[in-house]
């Protein structure tokens, strides 16, 4: 089996098992449906694909990095670039949100307490809750998250 | 004999979603929280039943909505989320634990009245 390149777009195997989908989309919160309505149409097409649970926790995880890519990273800059990939494979989705905005500093992100209600800073927490595998990478002048989805045939 | 007749009436007003409740549609719903707000309501029902996803974004104005009307003596109170991609937030936040849930309007309605 082979794992496609998702630079190249859009690929699959004879068993339609894997592949890859590239998005290069507006980095607007406007548009963060987007991403969403392709990881449901995804879900629902792929050869034994996630259970309904998994779709809706990858779904919060992957709005809620897309959401910081725009709010933190790229923060209204003219030349912002917001990229989603698509990498699956059976029983396992991976997602990469790429932003070309300023570099994540970790250690300006707190862990909420969760017995005192706030109105922000779940967005890191939520992603870690929801996904198997998190990443973060600083490559030249982008931000590259990668978070990895699997569940049981 | 004596007659004491004593009637309150309380203000509720429900506020009502559909769709997705996210970063981009958060700020119309403050929006309306906010007018709400300054009608002098202290005790909301936010109807969640027809939310299909819900963010952090939309998470907050909901926080910001309860913490003005607690503060004010009232309350909000929530129509619990069919949708799981809504529910899922509400309880990795353990805000299930924050708001008082229920499973249509008329129920969180009475709630206040009880």
């Amino acid at each position: 089996m082979t794992v496609p390149d998702p630079d190249a777009g859009l690929h699959m195997d004879v068993n339609d098992r894997v592949g890859a989908i590239h998005l290069d989309i507006p980095a607007s919160l406007r548009y963060l449906n987007i991403p969403a309505a392709v990881l449901h149409a995804l879900a629902e097409r792929m050869p034994d694909g996630p259970p309904e649970m998994t779709v809706s926790e990858l779904e919060l995880a992957l709005q809620e990095a897309c959401v910081n890519s725009v709010r933190h990273a790229l923060d209204g800059r003219s030349d912002a670039k917001l990229v989603v990939r698509f990498v699956y494979q059976p029983n396992q989705i991976e997602i990469a949100v790429e932003d070309n905005g300023s570099r994540f500093e970790a250690e300006e992100v707190a862990t909420p307490d969760l017995e005192v209600p706030q109105e922000g800073g779940y967005g890191l927490f939520l992603i870690e809750q929801l996904v198997d595998t998190l990443s973060y990478l600083r490559e030249g002048e982008m931000n590259r998250w990668l978070l990895t989805k699997r569940w049981k045939a | 004999m004596e007659i004491d007749i004593d009637e309150r009436t309380l203000r509720v007003v429900i506020l009502g979603m559909t769709g997705r409740l996210d970063a981009f549609t958060a700020p119309s719903l403050r929006e309306q929280a906010d007018e709400v707000i300054a009608g002098s309501v202290r005790h909301i029902v936010c109807d969640l039943a027809n939310v299909a996803f819900m963010d952090s974004a939309g998470l907050a104005v909901l926080v910001s909505l309860m913490k003005r009307c607690r503060q004010a003596g009232g309350d909000v109170r929530l129509v619990w989320p069919v949708a799981e991609a809504a529910q899922r937030i509400l309880q990795l936040t353990k805000f299930d634990r924050v708001f008082e849930r229920f499973d249509d309007r008329e129920l969180a309605v009475s709630s206040f009245l009880g």
